[in-house]
């Protein structure tokens, strides 16, 4: 038996002697549940994780949106067409007097009094309109 | 292991399932123990490997033996820790025989090793990862070639290969150990 063949014979005995300690089919097992458990947990926390951002997100986007005085986006605002009321036109007074209160119709000034119209002043204009309208 | 052990197995039977893991979990660990040189991490990588068998179970088809696929698994998750996708494993993931090449002599702890056969599983240790699966699953657990290449999922020749250059490296650490250079 060569060196090298001997050699390789020692190293399989020594090779063979390992076991494994324990049972490898309940390690297994156990395992397998503990990691299926902690994967259930993972999408669980990643649903709720998920849920709470959108709707985080729907909340921000409304109070973005929103004016600040507390209306609501759906209403939109009124027309109001404004149309001017016009008055009634006022009674005339009935009890306004024509003439000041203290003087009489019969003291007023008579048209007679009044002072003659001054005459026209004489330019020198004088024409002769005789024959036929034409000036000589 | 029987064929109605397996076909109720793959039905999802939890009792053949644990049947079929009590018998697979002592060549499962050995395997994870001698590609990973540590116990703790053998322990958890053996534990990864039954979780993903009970899962992938139903998808055998029969192929190869339900050994030989199950150690197909095994390699995969020995494969993924060495590349820290598992386990936070914070071990050598350069390949150890470029931390030592063949040409220059064995590392001083080597040497002082009081066991030449310590020193021989530290050099088998010291192998590339796939040299050191070919080695385990070839020799150590006694697969044919096929059986091993099934496992490894590479064609027969590169195994024939792989264990070639593996034990051309062997012979030559061991007279170099012996020689003492």
């Amino acid at each position: 038996m060569t060196p090298l063949r001997q050699h390789l014979q020692s190293a399989r005995d020594d090779y063979r002697r390992a076991a494994y300690a324990g049972d490898l089919a309940q390690d297994a097992f156990e395992l397998a549940d503990r990691r299926r458990r902690g994967r259930i947990m993972r999408l669980i926390w990643t649903g709720s994780a998920t849920a709470a951002a959108i709707a985080a997100c729907i909340v921000i986007t409304i109070l973005l949106v929103r004016p600040p005085g507390g209306g609501t986006i759906s209403d939109p605002p009124q027309i109001v067409r404004a149309f001017p009321e016009i008055p009634q036109m006022p009674d005339f007074p009935r009890d306004i007097p024509l003439s000041p209160p203290n003087q009489s119709l019969a003291e007023a000034p008579a048209m007679s009094d009044l002072p003659a119209m001054p005459s026209m002043p004489a330019w020198g204009l004088a024409m002769d309109i005789t024959t036929n309208g034409v000036p000589n | 292991m029987d064929t109605s052990q397996i076909d109720a197995a793959r039905r999802g039977d939890r009792q053949a399932i644990g049947a079929l893991l009590r018998e697979l979990q002592d060549p499962l660990y050995r395997l994870c123990l001698g590609l990973l040189g540590d116990p703790d991490k053998a322990h958890d990588a053996v534990q990864e490997t039954a979780l993903r068998f009970l899962r992938q179970i139903a998808a055998f088809r029969g192929d190869s033996s339900i050994t030989t696929w199950s150690m197909g698994i095994a390699i995969n998750v020995v494969r993924e820790i060495r590349r820290k996708k598992l386990l936070g494993f914070q071990g050598d993931e350069d390949d150890p025989a470029d931390r030592l090449p063949s040409n220059q002599p064995l590392p001083e702890q080597l040497a002082s090793l009081a066991e030449e056969r310590q020193a021989v599983r530290a050099v088998l240790e010291e192998l590339p990862h796939r040299q050191r699966e070919a080695i385990v699953l070839r020799f150590f657990e006694e697969l044919s070639v096929e059986e091993t290449a099934a496992a490894m999922q590479c064609a027969p020749g590169t195994v024939k290969a792989t264990i070639h250059q593996a034990l051309r490296s062997l012979k030559r650490r061991i007279e170099q150990m012996r020689t003492g250079s």
